[in-house]
């Protein structure tokens, strides 16, 4: 029960804070601002100022970040209101490298790249944690190879495409390809590891975005109850382009928090290629030489640097502990076998995945997948292309169940597109070819997959192992779907253990094995029956 | 290149002309008699930025103007700096070579921002404890600063040291207003 507040502890209070009012003397660093506009500031004197180091501008309340140390001056660019600074303001160095005051309670919310809540819903309260915005990412003896599996409820990428935890995958397609909609689904699918004792927090970092958009993807979170264990790093496209800059660098704090914790976090840079577009007008405001498509010489390893610092931390505590570059405030509180998983987005212009930051993102990045515009029209969705989406380490991170069905996956349907393009002369087709058009043809209605229904793993296995197996070779094209879930309800409903297990034990069983072919024989029967 | 750099580089090469002729001296008083009369005098002060006017009228006038007066180096200065089109950056140039100057002579040029002016006593006490915290010769600036309302602010380079009140009335304006939210 709250009492009433007393005024002697008011005063008391009060005078414990004027205190030590008495001679003080604040000693600060100083310089003069020469020069403004266009969100950039050069800067006539602190001469001891760091890289990278924040500053503040006490006459507007702006604050900014070094990026260039010049001969006789220093470049920095603005976070905020640029144009509240005049030339001839005040500087003060704060010797403090840019960073952002992550907090728990930050998940739920929406933030700018500066930590501060932009969704109306008041401060953070809890234990904050500053995190450097740039910082090295763990060291080769902190890491340990991908192992665990990261679902992501789509059964083409959990089958072909496996994620682990730890990794980084890019996700790459034209515009209007469904690339947000594969990452929201990924995030709603975390909320099944929020029953287990390692579950995965969500980082979403729009990065020159709609404001719509972003409301949107936050609305469908909310609904899937998803929003509860994801945190969401907007920089509109109408925050200035430092900001945009800096949002993915303010989410992998975040994710920072979590890793070296000891659990597990993913991250979503949605997406990168508009974050090089920032970082190429920023660079060129401060008259960094422009290299290939004007792009600034460092935009690889601003890539790079980014996505290095996704990894899964050695399950030892003690080798743990003495991580590379880890924040003071974070020394008693590390733990090992976090991971960070990334997700990166980067949006093609018309499919060319040859021009600048694709390729090189391509190449940081532990595999790709590709998202078509022709599949998304034909009505594949996930547009998915599977034949040129790769995973380069979540293999050993699949669990071993899906392994054993998801293995002629990939060939079926290889040879199922190379088929395809003979069968449209319409010549006639041998009995061998023509089954293996009718099984690609079921495989590819089965991989295809509605929004906001990630599918559990378990399901996922029976499902492509009777598919697989070409046991639904007889269900009519247009069927495959109810099939499916017809399918899954019988096996539920008769066989209530037969899923469970392969959740505990990771594997499918010869008897399952069974299980499955029996079932799925009787139930394309009731479907033939039905005509 | 900066103006800054230019500025530095032409102090520097005036400096070091007039070392090497023995005259250094004589050049430092005649850089602060022509940026004197540049602050008094409005027409002077356009004369040196004008573009319009030439080159050569340029020449002239100095020569008219300072020939009596100047030493032989620096009026030669001043007609490098004309020919360069470059008398638009003298002011810089004057704070260079002062910068310059001071350095090699171990003088600290310290500002301080006062809301009341400093008595006789203070200001030498001030002066004695400066010379204690850099170590060499201070030269202070004064200057009164209502707008601190109470204390002092001290700027060497670009170190300042804060007591003036304004300063003190804003950290406890921070500190009450973190405290209200916890």
């Amino acid at each position: 029960m709250a009492t009433a507040i007393r005024p002697d502890e008011v005063t008391a209070v009060l005078k414990r804070e004027l205190g030590g009012f008495e001679a003080t003397t604040d000693v600060y660093e100083v310089g003069t601002v020469l020069q403004v506009g266009d969100g950039i500031a050069r800067i006539y004197g602190l001469a001891n100022v760091q890289a990278g180091e924040l500053l503040e501008f006490p006459r507007s309340g702006v604050s900014g970040m070094v990026l260039n140390l010049e001969e006789d001056n220093v470049g920095a660019v603005l976070f905020g209101e640029a144009d509240k600074v005049k030339e001839g303001d005040e500087v003060r160095r704060t010797k403090r490298i840019a960073s952002i005051n992550v907090s728990e309670d930050m998940l739920g919310r929406v933030i700018d790249p500066l930590g501060r809540p932009i969704d109306g819903k008041g401060a953070f309260t809890g234990k904050t944690y500053e995190m450097p915005l740039e910082r090295k990412a763990p060291s080769v003896i902190f890491r340990e190879p991908v192992t665990e599996p990261l679902q992501t409820g789509i059964k083409a990428i959990d089958s072909m495409i496996p994620v682990g935890r730890g990794q980084r995958e890019l996700v790459i397609g034209d515009r209007q390809t469904g690339k947000t909609a594969v990452l929201v689904d990924t995030i709603i699918n975390q909320k099944s590891t929020h029953q287990t004792d390692k579950p995965v927090y969500c980082i979403y970092v729009a990065i020159g975005q709609k404001n719509s958009t972003v409301a949107q993807v936050m609305r469908s979170l909310e609904e899937n109850g998803a929003m509860e264990y994801t945190v969401i790093v907007n920089a509109g496209a109408a925050m200035p382009a430092p900001l945009q800059y800096i949002a993915p660098f303010a989410g992998a704090c975040i994710g920072e928090l979590f890793r070296d914790t000891g659990r597990h976090a993913l991250i979503i840079y949605d997406d990168l290629s508009k974050q090089a577009v920032a970082y190429r007008q920023v660079s060129l405001l401060l008259r960094r030489p422009p290299g290939r498509e004007a792009f600034p010489g460092d935009v690889f390893y601003l890539h790079s640097r980014l996505l290095e610092r996704a990894a899964k931390i050695t399950s030892s505590n003690a080798v743990a502990k003495n991580m590379n570059d880890l924040p003071a405030c974070l020394k008693d509180e590390v733990k090992g076998g976090g991971s960070l998983t990334a997700l990166p987005v980067i949006e093609t212009q018309a499919g060319d995945v040859s021009a600048y930051i694709p390729t090189n993102v391509i190449s940081i990045t532990d595999g790709q997948i590709y998202l078509e515009s022709s599949l998304f029209n034909a009505g594949v969705r996930p547009a998915i292309n599977v034949g040129i989406s790769v995973s380069r380490v979540g293999g050993n991170a699949q669990i071993k169940g899906m392994k054993k069905v998801s293995g002629t996956l990939r060939l079926d349907l290889a040879q199922y597109r190379e088929l395809e393009a003979f069968s449209k002369f319409g010549s006639d087709l041998d009995a061998a070819t023509q089954r293996q058009l009718t099984r690609g043809e079921k495989l590819v209605e089965v991989l295809k997959q509605g929004q906001f229904v990630p599918m559990p793993v378990e399901e996922q296995i029976a499902i492509i192992f009777v598919a697989g197996k070409g046991l639904i070779d007889k269900v009519p094209t247009k069927k495959v779907k109810q099939f499916e879930k017809d399918f899954i309800d019988r096996i539920k409903m008769r066989h209530p253990n037969a899923l469970g297990s392969i959740v505990s034990t990771g594997a499918v069983s010869d008897e399952l094995v069974e299980t499955f072919t029996k079932e799925a024989k009787e139930l394309v029967e009731l479907y033939a029956a039905q005509g | 290149m900066s103006e800054i750099t230019i500025s530095r580089r032409y102090a520097q090469a005036l400096d070091e002309q007039a070392e090497a002729a023995g005259k250094s001296a004589n050049v430092a008083a005649d850089m602060s008699l022509i940026s004197e009369g540049l602050a008094v005098s409005r027409e002077l002060s356009g004369l040196f930025d004008s573009p319009v006017v030439s080159r050569e009228k340029k020449a002239d006038v100095f020569r008219a103007l300072f020939s009596e007066r100047l030493d032989s180096i620096t009026l030669r200065f001043l007609e490098l700096l004309v020919e360069k089109r470059r008398e638009g950056l003298f002011p810089e140039i004057v704070k260079a070579y002062q910068e310059r100057r001071d350095r090699q002579s171990g003088v600290v040029s310290v500002s301080a921002r006062t809301a009341l002016p400093l008595t006789g006593d203070d200001e030498k006490r001030l002066i004695g404890s400066l010379e204690k915290l850099t170590g060499s010769n201070v030269r202070l600036e004064t200057k009164i600063d209502a707008s601190i309302l109470g204390g002092i602010v001290i700027r060497i380079g670009d170190t300042v040291y804060d007591a003036s009140v304004v300063n003190q009335l804003a950290s406890l304006r921070e500190r009450l207003g973190t405290g209200s939210r916890n």
